[in-house]
Order: structure tokens, then C-alpha cells, then sequence
């Protein structure tokens, strides 16, 4: 067995991260990429978005998921107009379709009585396109998006889109 | 090679690991019968598996669950519940969510970890699984068509432990 089949039969995973610095331009137009899934799959631990300028209009957007292979489709429900949120607002994302939407907390990934939960420990991704739409664009507010995950096979990555 | 293996091994123990056993018809699916696809060489804890469809599946209506054969016993269990449909003509990208119970089925989901209205978690925390082998039962349908990768993340519970493709 070489090196390589060896690394390739077992690696060694942690949970990793990137992040998608957001842009003025961003909130101004839709769809807003955030990020690509390439290799292979991974399995999602957390996804949020941290409010870095505040946000003036009524943004409302849908986090969606456009498979390389396969259909688009929403990953959660809409969120509730974004308008007012201030810089260091955190946009929570529970891990469900039909739950709520990503919950907006302040400073911590807490809203004010419970924590935000990621439910289930995993969400499994395959290669392809993670963005969101918004129906309504903004003139202010830029927001940074993180990611965390594990790779489920060798190269198997997610970086900003 | 052995000695090295052995000293990553000891190096990276607690660091969870991650497998992908790639589809093969001719040895899977198409010839009808129950397959292996991972041998558990020592104890390890299981975090996650799930199944990817990479070729579209026939007409065949194949349903499926994972069994586990341990060594001591030497005896077959099932690991999870059959399938609630057949995998007949399931799309790329269909993947088979399995919930970490032996009560929950294999959850056929379209390209991410949802099924049609929300997510499939995982509600066991780890799975112990002691040396053996997992297997793929296929029912008594029959060969089929299409192929599915299977990937399993588990973590070694001592040196030397480890879960390899079959």
C-alpha cells in the first residue's frame, strides 16, 4: 500500500472553516453567493453570517443550495426582514428546511433565552453551490458568512463562492 | 510500510477519521446479493454514514439496510431498519441517510441531508462498534443497475484500530 492509498483509505478529519468576507455590492443585487462545495461531500457542523455593517432595508433572504447535480432548493425558510440589524448581529442557521429561519441574535450565537441550535449534529452537502436570494436588496449592510464542516473524503473542501 | 502505518495510527488516534468506499457494480448492486463495504479492524466509535448514489439506480426494487457481522460473536445484526421505499430509479446524488439507530431507516435524500421536508439528524452520539464487518443487505429483488458510494466517519478507539474498504 503506498502513501497515498493509505491517506486516501483513512484520513485523519477535523472540523474545518471558511469564511466569505462580505461586500458592499453584495446586499445590493440577488442572488449572493456565499459558498462552493467542490470534491466531494461534507458534512456541515454550522453556517452563520455576522452583521459587519448594519443593514438598512428589508432584506429578506432564503438560504438556498444548488447541487452541481440536482435540482436547487431552499435549505430554510425565509428570514424575517433583516432591516435595522446592527453591526455584531449573528444569523444563526439551525440545520433545518422547515424550521426557522436563520435566527438573528446579538454579539453571541444566543438568542436572548436559549441558545441557537445547529439540530443534528451534521448536515451532509455534495459538491455544488451554497447562496442565498433576496427579494429585497439593501443599501448598507455588509454581512460576513462562516462555515464550519468535515470533509468526507480526501479533498473534499468548501470555500467562498 | 506496516510500522509507519502503525505509528500514524498511534500519532493521530483521537482525531476523528473519514472513509469513502466508491461504488462498484459488478460486485455491489449487480449481482443481486448482500455486499461489504467496511471491515472494522478493533474498536471504534462511529459519528456518521450515509450512502451517495453515483449512478443512477435501475429498475430493480432493491430495499436496503446496513447489517453489522462481528467477530466475537460471530453473528449478524442489523444495523438500522429496511428502507421505507425501493431505490429503484433514485437519481445521482440521492443520498441514504441513516439516523444512528437500528429502530431508524435509511433515509433516501435529494443532494443534501434533508429529506423532502426537513433534516435527517443523527441522534446517536457515538456507535461502538467492536472488530467485524458492515455490510449492505439488499433484499431478495435482485441484480441491479447504478451505483452507491458509502462513506463513514469514526474515530479509533485505541492505536491499531481502524476501519478499512472492502
Amino acid at each position: 500500500m503506498s502513501l497515498t492509498q493509505l491517506a486516501q483509505n483513512s484520513f485523519q478529519v477535523g472540523v474545518k472553516g471558511a469564511v466569505n468576507r462580505g461586500v458592499l455590492a453584495d446586499m445590493q443585487a440577488s442572488p449572493v453567493n456565499l459558498f462552493r462545495v467542490s470534491t466531494g461531500p461534507v458534512l456541515v457542523t454550522q453556517l452563520w453570517g455576522f452583521v459587519t455593517t448594519g443593514i438598512t432595508n428589508a432584506v429578506v433572504p432564503i438560504l438556498t443550495f444548488n447541487p452541481d447535480t440536482g435540482g436547487a432548493a431552499a435549505i430554510a425558510t425565509i428570514m424575517l426582514t433583516c432591516a435595522g440589524d446592527a453591526a455584531g448581529s449573528i444569523y444563526v442557521w439551525g440545520g433545518t428546511r422547515a424550521g426557522a429561519a436563520p435566527v438573528v441574535t446579538a454579539a453571541l450565537g444566543m438568542a436572548a433565552a436559549l441558545e441557537t441550535v445547529m439540530a443534528g449534529n451534521f448536515v451532509i452537502l455534495v459538491p455544488g453551490l451554497l447562496y442565498y436570494t433576496n427579494a429585497v436588496v439593501d443599501t448598507t449592510g455588509i454581512v460576513d458568512w462562516f462555515i464550519n464542516y468535515i470533509p468526507c473524503t480526501p479533498g473534499a473542501s468548501v470555500a467562498a463562492a | 510500510m506496516g510500522a509507519l502505518k502503525q505509528a500514524l495510527g498511534a500519532l493521530h488516534l483521537n482525531e476523528m477519521r473519514a472513509i469513502h468506499r466508491p461504488g462498484v457494480n459488478a460486485t455491489d448492486l449487480g449481482t443481486g446479493l448482500d455486499y461489504n463495504i467496511f471491515n472494522v479492524e478493533g474498536a471504534v466509535q462511529v459519528h456518521m454514514m450515509f450512502g451517495q448514489v453515483t449512478t443512477v439506480i435501475g429498475a430493480t426494487a432493491n430495499l436496503i439496510f446496513l447489517n453489522f457481522t462481528s467477530v466475537v460473536p460471530a453473528a449478524t445484526v442489523a444495523l438500522c431498519a429496511v428502507t421505507a421505499g425501493a431505490i429503484n430509479a433514485d437519481a445521482v446524488n440521492t443520498l441514504y441517510v441513516w439516523d444512528g439507530t437500528i429502530a431508524g431507516a435509511l433515509t433516501p435524500a435529494n443532494n443534501i441531508g434533508h429529506s423532502g421536508s426537513d433534516l435527517i439528524p443523527w441522534v446517536g452520539n457515538t456507535i461502538l462498534l467492536s472488530a467485524g464487518i458492515i455490510g449492505v443487505d439488499v433484499g431478495a429483488a435482485g441484480a441491479n443497475t447504478g451505483e452507491i458510494d458509502w462513506y463513514i466517519l469514526y474515530t479509533p478507539c485505541y492505536a491499531g484500530a481502524e476501519i478499512t474498504i472492502l
